[in-house]
C-alpha cells in the first residue's frame, strides 16, 4: 500500500526526538452496506476508507496522529509534528524491516466485493419479506446487510512488517411488533469474520422469523414487574452480561489505571467453581477473530477465569509496559483513527455440566433471559445495565408467562459470585463493541447461567 | 473554495457514464486531543482528516459513494459505485440534488482566540483538571478520564445545478471523570464542557462539580419503591430527549416508527412544554446556516405549548407530506447518506432556578445521572427502564443520596406529566441536544 522505503522515512521522522518506539498503521478499506426498510431500499453506499496511524512511546507516554494523506512529505510531517511531543535526546533506531507471514486461520472463499449489489439486494429483500409476512403485528422491518474489506500493514521501529486482510460479512434484521399502541423489536445479527459464502450458507427465511417472532411475543405480553430474583439467562446474546459487566474489567487499560475492580487479583477466587471465562480470537471465522492483532501479534486464545480463579487479562503493548505484562495479542483498533488498545474478540463462558433443563426447573419464583438486549457498564464501579429483549417470568420450575420491559441491574463481580450453574449449551452471538479505540467485531457467548439473585427492572 | 477543481472533474467523469444531476461534499478538519492520567500525558492525539461523499442520479434514481483517499484517481471508483447503488434503487420516493435557497442566515462557527491557545496550556488545564479534583478529598482515588480537546472542521458542497456552499468552525471541548472510593465502596463523578471559547474552561468548576457527583455518592442508598415526583437533571433529561429524537422525524413517521404520527396540531405535552430547534443557537455544536442537502435551515418550535407544531423534514419527507422543507437534511459525515436530524433542539428553560424548584417538592426525587439509556429505553415504543442515581428530596429539601434504584415509565406518558422547567439549560456531551432541569408529575422507582 505504501511503499516499505516510505515506511522507513516515517518511521525515522516518529523517532527523530528521541522517541523509544514508533509504529505505523496502515489501512485501506472498501465497505459496501444495504439497508431495505418500509418495502424498498432506504439507502446503500460503497466507500473506501484510507489513513495512516502514527504511533510513539516515550516512556509511558504515548502519541498517536493519524491523517489520510499518503505522500511521502505529508507523511513525514505528520510524524514530525508528533514527534514534537517527545523531548528526548538522541533519535531512536529504526530496525530494517522484515517481513512476518500472517497464517490465514479465516478462510474467505467469496470475496464480498466480487459479489454485485443485486445478490445483496436479493438478499435484504428476502429477509424483509420473510420478517414482514411473519405476523399481522409485524409493522416494519429494517434488513441490512454489510461487507467490509480491510486490508492492513503493521510496521514498527524493531523492524516489523506485517500485513493482513480482514474479510467481514454481516445480515442484521430487526423486526417492530405493534399492538394497542405499543411497540417492540427484535432482532437477529448473523455475522463472520469470513467471505459472502456466510450469507450463502444462511437460513435467511428462519432468522428473519426468529427476529419477527421476538417482537410480537413481546408485543402481546405483559410489563416485567420489579424486584430481585434468580434469573436464567440463556446462550448466545446472553453472554453480553459477561462481555460488559466483567470483560470490560479485565482488560489492561482499565486494569493499568488500577480503575478495574479485578486490578492486582489474579490468582484469586472472583467467581463461583461453575465458572470458566475464556477470549479467543482464533476461532475460525468467527466475528471477533483476526489472524493477528493490531499491533502485529498473534491472536490468541486465553483463558481469563479458571474454575472461577483470575488468570490473566487481555493486554496490549503499551499497558503491558506499564503492568510489566507481556500482549496477550488482545491489541484492537475501530480504524487508523484509533490508537490500539487491549480489547475482547470472542469471549465466553465455557460449558458447564448442567442441563438447561434443570436451570429452569431449579428456580420456584424467576425470570428466564431467553434473548439479551444491550447494555452498558461503568468500569470503575461495575455497575451495569441491561435489556432482556425476549423474557418469561418462571413459576414452579417451568417457563410461563412472557413478560416484556425488563432489564437486570446489578454490579459485574457481584453477579459473577452469584452464578451458581452452568449449563452445557455454549453458543455465541455477533456484536459491535465501543470503547476507547472504536467499535470493533466481538463475538459474546455463554451457556445458559442460573444466577441465584439480581435486581429486575420493570414497572 | 479548495475543491471546486476536484469537484468539476467528478462531474464530468460522471456526465460521461451517463449520471445526470450530482453533488459533492468534502468535509476536513484537524483535531488535538490530550489524556492525562496522574499527572501524566496518558494519551496524546493529532489528526488531520478529510473525506468526499459523492451522490448522483442514473436512470432517475440516485446512488452514493465516498472515499477518504482524495485524488482524481478516486474518481473512477466513486464514479462506479455511485451508479452501482442507483441501478439498484427501487425506493419510491423522490430524491433531489436542491438548487439553493434564496437566503442564507450567516452564523460564525469561529472563535479565533481559540487558534492562540497554545499546546502547553491545553496540557497544563488538564493537568490542572486532574490535580485540583484529587486534591479536594481524600476519598478521590483515581481521574477515570481527564481529557482536554480542540478542533477545527471545514465543509463544502458543490452541486451540478451551480450550488457552492461552505461551513468552518471550531472547538474544544474538557472531560473529567472521577473515581471516589470508602470502604470498598466505589462511586464516580463526570462533568464536561463543550465551547469554542476558551475563558469559559474553568478547572475548578469541573473538579468541583466532578468530585461532588462521587462524593455525594458514597453513602448512596436506594429508597422505598413506589411512584415519585421526580426532578430530572438537564443533562439526563438531554439523554432521554436525544435517545428519542427520531420521533421528531418525518421519515420515522413516514415508516410507521414514530407513535407522534398523526398528532400534527394535537396536545403530545404538558401546557408548558416547549420544543425547540434552532440552527443558530451560540456555540451550538450544530449551528449552521445550511443543512446536509444546502437548504436554509430555519428555527423553528417543534412542540408550541404543548402542541405538535411540525416534524422535522429534508427535502424527500417534505415532497411526500407536500410541505417545504424544515432544513433538517441530515448528513452525519462524507460517509452517510442524506436522513433528518435535529440541529440544537432543546427544552425551553423555565423562569425558576433548580434550587427554587427543588424547594417546590414535598416528597420526591431529583436524579442527575440515568444508566442504560441505550439498553433500557425502547425509543420506538417509549418505554424506559433505567438505573438511576442522585438524590432524596423531603420537604423541599435535599436530604441524602440516592442509588441503585430503577424509574420505568414511559416517554410519551412523561411529556404529558411535565410540571414545569427550571432555568439552566444544559446540552448533552454528544452536542445538539439540550434541556433544563425538568419536574416531572410522577415516575414508577423500583428501590429497596
Amino acid at each position: 500500500m505504501i511503499s516499505k522505503s516510505v515506511i522507513a522515512s516515517v518511521l525515522e521522522a516518529a523517532v527523530s526526538t528521541g522517541g523509544d518506539f514508533a509504529e505505523l498503521f496502515i489501512e485501506d478499506s472498501s465497505v459496501s452496506s444495504l439497508n431495505y426498510l418500509d418495502g424498498q431500499l432506504e439507502s446503500s453506499q460503497t466507500g473506501r476508507d484510507f489513513g495512516v496511524g502514527i504511533r510513539i512511546f516515550s516512556g509511558l507516554k504515548c502519541i498517536y496522529a493519524y491523517t489520510n494523506s499518503f505522500d511521502i512529505d505529508s507523511l513525514v510531517e505528520t510524524a514530525l509534528k508528533a514527534a514534537q511531543a517527545v523531548k528526548g535526546t538522541a533519535p531512536g533506531e529504526v530496525r530494517v524491516l522484515n517481513n512476518v507471514k500472517t497464517e490465514r486461520i479465516h478462510v474467505v472463499n467469496i470475496m464480498p466485493d466480487s459479489v454485485s449489489k443485486r445478490d445483496k439486494l436479493e438478499i435484504v429483500r428476502l429477509a424483509y419479506d420473510s420478517a414482514i409476512g411473519y405476523d399481522q403485528l409485524i409493522k416494519q422491518v429494517s434488513s441490512r446487510y454489510s461487507d467490509t474489506v480491510q486490508n492492513v500493514a503493521i510496521a514498527n521501529t524493531e523492524g516489523l512488517y506485517r500485513e493482513d486482510t480482514r474479510v467481514y460479512t454481516r445480515l442484521m434484521v430487526n423486526a417492530v411488533a405493534e399492538k394497542d399502541g405499543q411497540m417492540q423489536t427484535g432482532s437477529m445479527n448473523p455475522g463472520t469474520h469470513g467471505g459472502y459464502e456466510f450469507i450463502q450458507g444462511l437460513d435467511i427465511p428462519d432468522i428473519a422469523k426468529r427476529a419477527a417472532a421476538t417482537a410480537v411475543v413481546m408485543a402481546k405480553a405483559e410489563y416485567c414487574k420489579a424486584g430481585t430474583m434468580p434469573v436464567v439467562i440463556d446462550n448466545a446474546f446472553g453472554g453480553v452480561i459477561f462481555h460488559e459487566a466483567c470483560g470490560h474489567g479485565l482488560e489492561a487499560t482499565s486494569v493499568a489505571k488500577g480503575t478495574s475492580v479485578f486490578a492486582g487479583r489474579i490468582g484469586e477466587k472472583v467467581a463461583p467453581e461453575v465458572v470458566t471465562a475464556i477470549d479467543d480470537g482464533t476461532m475460525p471465522n468467527e466475528w471477533g477473530s483476526t489472524n493477528m492483532d493490531d499491533e502485529g501479534s498473534d491472536t490468541r486464545r486465553n483463558v481469563l477465569i479458571e474454575k472461577g480463579i483470575l488468570k490473566g487479562y487481555l493486554v496490549d503493548r503499551f499497558n503491558g509496559m506499564k503492568m510489566g505484562m507481556e500482549s496477550t495479542g488482545s491489541s484492537r483498533r475501530q480504524s487508523y483513527k484509533f490508537a490500539p488498545t487491549s480489547r475482547m474478540s470472542n469471549t465466553f463462558i465455557d460449558n458447564g455440566s448442567s442441563k438447561k433443563a434443570e436451570l429452569i426447573s431449579s428456580v420456584d419464583f424467576g425470570l428466564y433471559a431467553k434473548v439479551m438486549g444491550g447494555g452498558s457498564v461503568n468500569p470503575g464501579t461495575g455497575e451495569f445495565n441491561f435489556s432482556v429483549r425476549e423474557g418469561y417470568m418462571i413459576r414452579n420450575g417451568r417457563i410461563a408467562e412472557p413478560v416484556r420491559g425488563a432489564t437486570l441491574i446489578g454490579k459485574g463481580p457481584e453477579v459473577l459470585q452469584k452464578i451458581d450453574m452452568v449449563a452445557d449449551n455454549l453458543d455465541m452471538d455477533q456484536g459491535m463493541c465501543g470503547s476507547s479505540s472504536g467499535s470493533i467485531p466481538a463475538n459474546v457467548g455463554q451457556p445458559a447461567v442460573r444466577v441465584s439473585s439480581i435486581t429486575v427492572g420493570g414497572r | 473554495m479548495k475543491y471546486r477543481d476536484l469537484a468539476d472533474k467528478i462531474f464530468k467523469a460522471g456526465t460521461e457514464a451517463g449520471m445526470a444531476d450530482m453533488e459533492v461534499y468534502v468535509s476536513s478538519g484537524e483535531e488535538f486531543e490530550v489524556k492525562i492520567s496522574k499527572s501524566e500525558i496518558d494519551g496524546y492525539k493529532l489528526a488531520d482528516t478529510s473525506g468526499l461523499g459523492f451522490r448522483g442520479f442514473y436512470n432517475g434514481k440516485i446512488g452514493y459513494s465516498y472515499t477518504e483517499k482524495i485524488s482524481v484517481d478516486s474518481i473512477p471508483y466513486l464514479v462506479k459505485g455511485a451508479v452501482e447503488n442507483a441501478e439498484i434503487n427501487d425506493s419510491k420516493d423522490q430524491d433531489y440534488i436542491f438548487e439553493g435557497s434564496k437566503e442564507y442566515t450567516p452564523v460564525n462557527n469561529l472563535n479565533k482566540e481559540l487558534d492562540a491557545v497554545t499546546e502547553k496550556q491545553k496540557i497544563d488545564f488538564a493537568i490542572e483538571m486532574e490535580r485540583k479534583a484529587l486534591g479536594l478529598d481524600p476519598r478521590i482515588k483515581a481521574s477515570q478520564y481527564c481529557m482536554l480537546g480542540t478542533g477545527t472542521y471545514a465543509s463544502e458542497l458543490f452541486n451540478t445545478k451551480g450550488l457552492a456552499l461552505s461551513d468552518e468552525g471550531n472547538f474544544a471541548y474538557a472531560i473529567l471523570m472521577v473515581l471516589a472510593e470508602e470502604n470498598g465502596v466505589y462511586s464516580s463523578g463526570f462533568d464536561f464542557i463543550i465551547d469554542n471559547d476558551f475563558s469559559k474552561f474553568d478547572t475548578e468548576r469541573i473538579a468541583g462539580k466532578a468530585v461532588k457527583g462521587a462524593i455525594d455518592l458514597l453513602d448512596a442508598k436506594p429508597v422505598t419503591g413506589g411512584e415519585y415526583e421526580v426532578i430530572l437533571d438537564g443533562m439526563a433529561s438531554a439523554g432521554l430527549l436525544g435517545a428519542v429524537s427520531s420521533i421528531f422525524s418525518a421519515r420515522s413517521v413516514h415508516k410507521n416508527l414514530s407513535l407522534l404520527k398523526g398528532k400534527l396540531e394535537e396536545k403530545v405535552a404538558a401546557d408548558c412544554v416547549d420544543l425547540i430547534d434552532d440552527p443558530f443557537y451560540k456555540g451550538g455544536t450544530s449551528t449552521s446556516s445550511f443543512d446536509g442537502e444546502g437548504v436554509a435551515t430555519r428555527y423553528k418550535k417543534v412542540i408550541d405549548g404543548g402542541v405538535l407544531k411540525t416534524f422535522l423534514h429534508n427535502l424527500k419527507s417534505a415532497a411526500r407530506d407536500g410541505v417545504e422543507s424544515t432544513g433538517n437534511a441530515s448528513r452525519g459525515s462524507y460517509k452517510s447518506t442524506i436522513g433528518i436530524s435535529p440541529t440544537n433542539m432543546y427544552f425551553k428553560p423555565g423562569e425558576k432556578s433548580l434550587e427554587e424548584v427543588v424547594s417546590g417538592v414535598e416528597r420526591g426525587l431529583y436524579l442527575v445521572d440515568l444508566d442504560g439509556i441505550h439498553s433500557g429505553f425502547n425509543p420506538i415504543s417509549g418505554d424506559f427502564s433505567l438505573g438511576a442515581k442522585g438524590y432524596l428530596i423531603e420537604g423541599g429539601k435535599i436530604t441524602r443520596s440516592v442509588n441503585q434504584i430503577t424509574i420505568s415509565g414511559n416517554y410519551y406518558e412523561l411529556l404529558m406529566d411535565i410540571e414545569e422547567f427550571a432555568s439552566e439549560l444544559r446540552f448533552g456531551m454528544g452536542g445538539g441536544i439540550g434541556s433544563p432541569p425538568v419536574r416531572i408529575k410522577k415516575l414508577s422507582v423500583a428501590g429497596e
